[in-house]
């Protein structure tokens, strides 16, 4: 499964989900979503995830 | 669209940092793979070159030491557990520790609020408090001061707020006073800033 192109809102959900943040009937959708497999949402979630694990590094750095 | 904020980017300290980063990631992945085949020395010295950042996000999100002690312990024995189960191939492993020290940092949070019957609304966090030493280079730290300079403080205190606090998505939205259509399009937007700004191995 893939996206040929995302749109605002989906990214502003999987940049929400990446952190555990999104609610409801859409955190639980991205969930079915995964686990059918999409490697492009999987690959957005990764990017998520460095952003704020770099984030986090860069504040224990200061 | 332009997420870095319209400002030069800093590519020269850029480059280092990263040659840093990829070198530690490098060392930290041969240590897993060794604690993988159950060498305890392999997991003492992962211990030694990252539990200062484990424990600074523990007590980040959970203000205690103690407590934060305890979460950092937590991660250190998963990944003595799991370490066969870390894919390379998905994140690094300074990713992989620090999600999932938050992760479990969060959990104990919401459990603390939980039993102590407090509003999520009413946590308080310690966004820079560490007691631990610093050890970075001075010039990975320049270049962190100079990336932080690029962001917007809104967008830096948003995600430090997204990232500590444990508030959902709807809380976050009441705390800071913004719809939670523009919750989430900031955190996408800050966090992609971030993402442009450090690069990647």
């Amino acid at each position: 499964m893939s996206h040929p192109e995302y749109t605002q809102e989906e990214l502003d959900a999987l940049a929400l989900y990446s952190l555990g943040l999104l609610e409801g009937d859409e955190g639980s959708n991205l969930d079915e979503h995964l686990s059918a497999g999409c490697t492009d949402c999987e690959s957005h979630l990764m990017g998520f995830h460095r952003a704020a694990a770099s984030f986090a590094s860069m504040l224990f750095l200061l | 669209m332009d997420e870095s904020n319209g400002q030069e980017p800093i590519q020269h300290d850029q480059s280092e940092l990263q040659t840093i980063e990829c070198a530690r990631d490098k060392r930290w992945r041969s240590y897993l793979n060794r604690a993988a085949r159950q060498e305890p020395q392999a997991l003492a010295d992962l211990y030694d070159e990252s539990s200062r950042l484990i424990f600074s996000i523990a007590i980040g999100i959970l203000g205690n030491p103690a407590d934060a002690e305890e979460i950092t312990l937590d991660v250190y024995t998963y990944v003595w557990r799991s370490a066969a189960q870390f894919d390379s191939s998905r994140a690094s492993v300074a990713t992989w520790l620090v999600m999932l020290t938050r992760s479990r940092a969060i959990d104990r949070l919401r459990t603390i609020s939980s039993r102590t019957d407090q509003s999520g609304m009413n946590r308080s966090h310690n966004l820079h408090g560490t007691p631990v030493a610093l050890t970075s280079d001075d010039s990975s730290r320049v270049f962190v001061v100079r990336v932080l300079e690029q962001l917007e403080s809104a967008d830096r205190e948003l995600l430090e707020h997204v990232f500590y606090s444990g508030l959902s998505h709807s809380e976050l939205a009441i705390k800071l006073e913004i719809p939670l259509g523009t919750v989430k399009s900031r955190v996408r937007a800050a966090l992609g800033r971030v993402r442009k700004l450090m690069g990647e191995c």
